[in-house]
């Protein structure tokens, strides 16, 4: 192969590369250039210089490459046109690169610019009917033009952050270069690299613009292609190199020559999809350096975990979403948002916005709002893909918030509706204080007044204390046994100055267990019935007895058992029923056991008409280690027992 | 005239079983000048006996009393030994109701003495008037069943009944059949006593366990295990037979009830 026809290949290469590199610049400036802003101006001049570098490839193509591609020479015109493509495509450049200084300023250079561009292709319409296509001057003037706006710019732009002036100039220098070149152009003059530089000096251009700025669309249009397909090529060429050995030895027969031939092909093939695959994980990872999905997803998976409430779910999803898919603006908005949200991006920045939602059981559902991709990115199957299962993920975790918030709060709910029922069951039990009892009281005590005037003190002592109990005010503390005690002492004792010798009663509670907390008024309405539905009805009355037990430690702690047992009417089962639907004391403290206790207190209840009637309830209690010590403890001081009666009732108790 | 001034002085009963209660009333009766305390009852039976022995003009009965409370001393009472009567009681808003509605006088406990004069007065004007007397008799009687009416139905295990002068409890569990007769129910027992009580037989059907006796007709009321055999009659309804031999017809009404539920397996 002849250095010219090299040199001309190499340029075909060159310049169809830069055709498709323009083409796509073109597309993404076109695409990216609506609507900047939202002030309904289209910045048309990124879009003019893609155009004027893909005229400029087209028309070298044409007017450099047509001997390589066997077409007749292209006609002076396309030469022209192409030079005059060339001749502007700077002052594009210049005019985007000053933007953002001094209006005057501004003025100025691009004035200069534009008029050393026109000034070239005046001269290079001119230099048609010579046949000096490109003409040398239009070139001459070029470089010297730009080259000392070069300067100028770089001055000017050395501030810049964006890096928009250093592009410029750098694209300013190789078009200095490039010009300069082409002014002193003679056909396979000089070596490959020279020319090479000369006639590509776009190129570089658009690939540091299409990197620098639509980096994901580059990469993906056109990186994983070329890299794709230079691998394969690379890897064709070499596993030839021994095959085309062995073919030009004779080392196959004519059949078997053909054969490898066709596994040659057959394992290309079948190389392709394996190269490409590894093509596109090199430019995602070390050129991109796009993230890791699965890394991702399990930090996210991590803060999901940890996320205490919606806002914290949809916050890391936006945390982590956002530098992922390297978006500006992700947002989380409710679902009767999400359409207006997409509207408005469509308003506000012209880029499209992607909307995936997540999926909720239960409303409110939210929806993920990408927008603002940068670097012309856009959303492959992967990364759809990964927004999806984000999306999903998040949903759950909200789903699982939801639903332990709602586990939650009926828990609490049901802790409350308890702790309603046994205050409104202790309310019921106080608005059940009997006032035939208070009545009938207070007429003993009037007797008494007249009778045994200190007696009747100490009975209206006694019904004051009682009624003190009965009226407290805070419903639900515990009480602890002893002032239990206290109160059923009150009321047998007013109750027995009423009924006098009908009525005595034995109070038997070993000392240990007083200071045991029970809740309140659990024996009195016991003591109670046992008054008023064993003693009384009966005109020879009888016995009530009040006894307390602790049972053995066991697996869930320890069992109090109080038992009031009386002599008296007894009762039948039938009465029984019909007094539980009746009454409010038995059922009542019952269901306060029930209540506050579950499973672990009770009531028992048995009655004959010969046995009188005893009830006996249970509940486990709470107290200091040495309180069960000495409570269970056989020891001598427990068995003397407390037995508080008055002197003459344990003397009646005795007799049957 | 004189028989005025004889009768001034108003001759009282006192039943109360509670000796405390009872003493502060008769202290307050002591204290009003016009007044003869002619005994004191310790409970119903022996205020039955009391009032029908001494003919007090007025009794003043405690509402709440073992087994024969104030209303059941006027379910004994023969007719024409019933006082006069004032109930008193703790509190019992509902029988308070039902005598105010039927102009029966009452006493709230503790008793304040004016009030009780008040009512003294009041047995005072009464037992001048013949009229007064036999009208206040029906309303004791209206009053005490709507209160029996009104008080949820506890259920009996005993039924004072009169026995000469005397009252003796009958057993729930001897009870075998309850027929009515006028204003009268008469009660036989498994042993084949008969005794005759002032009782509505719905009301007495309340007291008595659902369980054990069945009604057969308006006017018959018969445990259960008593019945020995159920004859279909023609017309649809049966004759009991009980293993006293006694018969009880089956009304039409209760016929289908029967049929449903006791002749069922």
């Amino acid at each position: 192969m002849s250095p010219t026809s090299l040199v001309s290949l190499t340029h075909a290469a060159g310049f169809l590369t830069g055709i498709a590199l323009y083409a796509m610049l073109v597309w993404m400036t076109w695409r990216d250039g609506r609507d900047v802003g939202g002030q309904g101006g289209r910045d048309r001049l990124p879009v003019a210089s893609a155009l004027l570098g893909l005229a400029w490839n087209l028309g070298a193509l044409l007017f450099y490459g047509t001997p390589v591609l066997g077409l007749a020479p292209a006609s002076p015109l396309v030469g022209v046109a192409a030079f005059s493509a060339l001749g502007f495509l700077p002052a594009a450049v210049v005019q985007s690169a000053v933007r953002g200084q001094a209006v005057r300023v501004r003025r100025v250079i691009v004035g200069l610019a534009y008029t050393v561009s026109t000034a070239s292709f005046v001269l290079q319409v001119l230099s048609v009917p010579t046949g000096a296509t490109p003409a040398r001057a239009a070139l001459l003037l070029l470089t010297v033009g730009y080259g000392s706006i070069l300067v100028v710019l770089a001055l000017l732009t050395r501030q810049q952050r964006n890096g928009r002036g250093m592009f410029a100039s750098a694209g300013l220098a190789v078009f200095a270069v490039m010009a300069l070149h082409l002014s002193q152009h003679r056909d396979g003059a000089d070596s490959v690299l020279i020319e090479l530089v000369g006639h590509q000096g776009s190129l570089p251009l658009v690939l540091v613009i299409l990197y620098h700025n639509y980096r994901f669309a580059f990469a993906d249009l056109f990186l994983k292609r070329a890299l794709s397909l230079l691998s394969i090529v690379t890897i064709a060429i070499v596993a030839y190199l021994p095959l085309n050995t062995r073919l030009t030895n004779q080392a196959f027969t004519p059949d078997g020559g053909i054969a490898a031939i066709v596994v040659y092909a057959v394992c290309m093939a079948l190389a392709y999809p394996v190269v490409e695959r590894l093509v596109g994980l090199f430019v995602d990872r070390v050129v991109l350096r796009r993230v890791d999905y699965r890394v991702v997803r399990q930090e996210l998976s991590e803060q999901l975990r940890h996320a205490r409430t919606e806002e914290d779910v949809l916050e890391s999803v936006r945390r982590n979403i956002a530098p992922a898919l390297s978006a500006d603006d992700v947002r989380t908005v409710s679902e009767a948002a999400t359409e207006a949200v997409a509207m408005e991006f469509r308003r506000d920045s012209g880029s499209s916005s992607t909307t995936v939602t997540i999926p909720c059981a239960e409303s409110p559902s939210f929806s993920l709002v990408v927008s603002g991709l940068r670097g012309g990115r856009r959303l492959l199957s992967d990364d759809l893909a990964f927004l999806e299962s984000t999306a999903v993920a998040a949903a759950r975790r909200i789903d699982g918030l939801r639903v332990d918030r709602e586990r939650f709060s009926r828990a609490a709910a049901e802790i409350e509706v308890l702790r309603l029922v046994s205050e409104a069951e202790l309310r019921a039990l106080r608005a059940q204080l009997d006032p035939h009892f208070l009545f009938n009281s207070l007429t003993t005590i009037g007797h008494l007044l007249s009778e045994a005037p200190d007696r009747a003190l100490s009975t209206l002592l006694r019904l004051t204390e009682l009624l003190r109990a009965v009226l407290r005010p805070s419903a639900t503390d515990l009480v602890t046994l002893d002032e239990e005690i206290e109160i059923v002492t009150a009321y047998l004792a007013i109750e027995h100055a009423r009924f006098e010798d009908r009525l005595r009663f034995v109070i038997d509670v070993p000392d240990a267990l007083l200071r045991l907390r029970i809740p309140p008024l659990l024996l009195q309405p016991l003591v109670e019935n046992a008054v008023k539905h064993g003693i009384a009805p009966l005109r020879r009355g009888g016995v009530v007895r009040v006894t307390a037990s602790l049972d053995a430690v066991s697996h869930d702690g320890r069992t109090l058992r109080l038992t009031v047992a009386d002599s008296g009417a007894g009762v039948a089962a039938a009465v029984l029923a019909q007094r539980r639907v009746n009454g409010v004391g038995l059922r009542n403290v019952e269901q306060r056991l029930f209540h506050q206790f579950g499973a672990r207190g009770g009531l028992h209840f048995e009655s004959s008409d010969t046995n009188g009637t005893t009830v006996q309830i249970w509940l486990p209690v709470a107290g200091g280690a040495a309180e069960t010590e000495r409570a269970n403890a056989p020891q001598p001081s427990a068995v003397a027992s407390r037995v508080r009666s008055e002197a003459r009732n344990a003397a009646a108790a005795g007799q049957p | 005239m004189t028989t005025r001034e004889v009768q001034s002085r108003l001759r009282v009963v006192v039943a109360d079983d509670e000796r405390p209660a009872r003493a502060y009333l008769l202290d307050l009766l002591r204290g009003c000048d016009d007044v003869e305390i002619v005994g004191e009852a310790v409970d119903g039976p022996d205020a039955v006996s009391l009032i029908e022995r001494t003919r007090p003009d007025l009794a003043l009965l405690d509402l709440q009393m073992p087994e024969v409370d104030g209303l059941g001393v006027v379910r004994l009472l023969r007719r024409e030994y019933m006082p006069l009567v004032a109930f008193v009681t703790a509190f019992d808003s509902y029988a308070v109701r039902a005598f105010e509605m039927n102009a029966i006088d009452y006493l709230l406990k503790p008793v304040d003495a004016s009030r009780l004069r008040h009512t003294l007065m009041r047995a005072h004007e009464r037992l001048d008037r013949l009229d007064a007397r036999t009208g206040m008799r029906t309303a004791l009687a209206e009053a005490v069943a709507a209160v029996e009416d009104g008080r949820p139905p506890s259920l009996l295990r005993r039924i004072p009944v009169r026995r000469k002068d005397d009252v003796v409890f009958v057993s729930v569990a001897q009870l075998t059949l309850v027929v009515a007769d006028g204003e009268l129910l008469n009660l036989t027992t498994a042993t084949g006593e008969r005794h005759t009580i002032t009782y509505r037989l719905k009301e007495l059907e309340q007291r008595l366990p659902s369980s054990e006796f069945v009604r057969l007709s308006r006017s018959a009321l018969v445990r259960i295990d008593a019945i020995q055999r159920v004859s279909p009659m023609p017309g649809g309804t049966f004759l009991a037979t009980l293993h006293s031999g006694h018969r009880v017809n089956v009304s039409r009404m209760r016929a289908r009830a029967i049929r449903d539920d006791l002749l069922k397996l």
